[in-house]
């Protein structure tokens, strides 16, 4: 049964409440002097004076700084697993940002963006000079990985950090770890290699989407076209996003479907033809396509690529839990299937196999650098352990290599274990002491 | 006694190798335990290791009541044993 509770008037928490509907649904600091949430604010409660948009202002940074203290406290003594990336936007501004995650020591998995910046350039030092300045300002000593991407400047960046910590006494094996290449990235790198091949295919498929999407009424012919073929339309067709192959993978697979739609909407809609016709200044076809039945095959084609990198990339993301155990399991996945489809009789489905292939094998083939750390990750996953990397490797690769890689990974896994011991060592002398 | 300084040296490095050894041996008993079903897409292996710091910290509690309960019949029995020994004492210096 519920229990009637009395709740005083407090004028201190109904601003700090203020504060977090600003922060949380990034609204302008003025958004509490409109007439509407005046009106709404009085409802509540008359007694609330709405502060001026440069209290809120105020308010805001007060919040910041609280929040910043607490995270301080929280991130002491932690081991962190940092990530960054930089990017440009629109406006022509480099920004960069960096987020820890963490396990603590009741085994909660957390994840924090400690810093987002506005940087000069791209470049490794400067990269780094904002990171080695970032963990001076949070008081982080402790790193496990940093993670990013395949950009040259990054080694620069791992190079620089590697140096500055070098004498920290909490480095684990000298940090041989340290540099983790983002498993994202990888993806998208091998995947846009076979978009490439299909590209003009993809393009002419895009623009037949574009025409359609442009307006109402020719959205209503595209839907009358799908009504006379007995198509049902009820997830109609979406554009991709120039630079997320996932969602092409996504705008195909809604367009394979309307195929016969988009062929019917060319006999049907004279606008549709006359749209791939139009020409700009240079004479110059604007629109190519519209797409024909090699565009569709290609297509098809396409979509059982992406289609596997596709559900590779969902469990990569994951962000409410942790996901470096599941790596070798989607390794062996894409290396499976994409050993498959080399094999394939298809010669533009295994030619594109193959260019999948050699760029797979540069960044997680036998030879090349790789961060061992993500397969101790796998051995520690309580339903795989050595035993699956030891099984998998020998179905992948010859006797001795397979032997090889499975040392390599149970050396890697014997060094962590005897440096955590030696830092549990430590600690229990002290509380000796 | 004296003893030769590569003897040391060489009694630290075994040790070193022993400890490797004994260390490679836990690696090796986790490695060597069965697997959980690997089909089991909802094992929360955060989860797993929560509830492992919780058995720990349960059996630590238990551990501390076990001592808790103990030292009040150790210090009941504190008395008695005094009288014991006196008891002797005064026999042997008295009675006899």
């Amino acid at each position: 049964m519920g229990t009637l509770k009395a709740i005083g008037y407090d004028y201190d928490e109904r601003r700090k409440a203020l504060v977090k509907i600003v922060i949380i649904d990034e609204l302008p600091f003025n958004f509490a002097e409109g007439k509407g949430f005046r009106l709404f604010s009085r409802t509540l409660q008359p007694k609330f004076d709405i502060p001026s948009h440069f209290t809120v202002m105020r308010d805001c940074l007060k919040f910041y700084f609280e929040e910043k203290e607490r995270l301080k406290r929280a991130l002491k003594g932690q081991r962190l697993c940092l990530t960054t990336d930089t990017w440009t936007s629109i406006q022509n501004i480099n920004y960069m940002s960096l987020t820890a995650h963490w396990i603590d020591n009741e085994w909660n998995l957390y994840k924090r963006i400690l810093n987002f910046y506005q940087v000069f350039n791209h470049m490794g030092e400067t990269i780094s000079q904002v990171i080695e300045n970032c963990l001076l300002d949070w008081g982080i000593d402790k790193l496990l990985t940093v993670t990013v991407d395949n950009a040259s400047s990054n080694s620069v960046t791992i190079l620089y950090l590697k140096n500055v910590m070098k004498n920290l006494p909490t480095n684990i094996m000298s940090n041989e770890h340290l540099h983790v290449r983002c498993c994202a990235h990888i993806v998208n790198l091998i995947v846009c290699d076979g978009l490439k091949e299909m590209n003009v295919s993809v393009v002419k498929i895009r623009n037949a989407i574009r025409f359609v999407r442009s307006s109402p009424s020719r959205l209503l012919a595209f839907k009358k076209c799908a009504e006379k073929l007995y198509i049902e339309c009820k997830k109609s067709l979406c554009l991709d996003v120039a630079t997320r192959w996932n969602s092409t993978y996504l705008m195909l697979k809604a367009a394979e479907k309307f195929e016969k739609v988009l062929v019917r909407l060319g006999q049907s809609e004279p606008r549709y033809m006359s749209y791939f016709l139009e020409v700009d200044s240079k004479r110059n076809k604007k629109n190519i396509g519209p797409p024909s039945l090699e565009d569709w095959k290609n297509a098809r084609t396409l979509q059982k690529f992406l289609k596997i990198f596709y559900i590779v990339i969902l469990k990569f993301s994951g962000s409410l839990h942790v996901t470096s155990n599941s790596f070798f399991n989607e390794f062996i996945y894409m290396h499976t299937n994409l050993l498959q489809l080399c094999k394939s009789r298809d010669n533009l489905l295994s030619g594109i196999a193959m260019n999948m292939m050699s760029k797979f094998e540069k960044y997680w083939g036998c030879g090349a650098n790789q961060n061992f750390v993500l397969y101790v990750a796998n051995v520690l996953d309580p339903c795989l352990k050595l035993k699956y990397v030891k099984f998998c490797f020998g179905e992948l690769y010859d006797y001795d290599k397979a032997q090889l890689l499975t040392k390599k990974i149970k050396d890697n896994l014997v060094s962590l274990f005897e440096f955590y011991l030696k830092a549990d060592e430590v600690v229990d002398d002290n509380r000796h002491k | 006694m004296e003893v030769d300084v590569n003897t040391f040296a060489r009694f630290k490095r075994h040790l070193l190798e022993e400890d490797s050894v004994e260390n490679r041996n836990e690696v090796e008993r986790y490695l060597i335990d069965g697997c959980e079903d690997p089909n089991n897409d909802k094992l929360d292996i955060l989860g797993c290791e929560r509830l492992i710091l919780q058995n720990i910290r349960y059996f630590r509690k238990l551990h501390n009541m076990f001592w808790l309960f103990l030292y009040p019949q150790w210090l009941l029995n504190q008395p008695l044993a005094q009288v014991v020994v006196y008891s002797t004492n005064f026999k042997v210096l008295y009675l006899q």
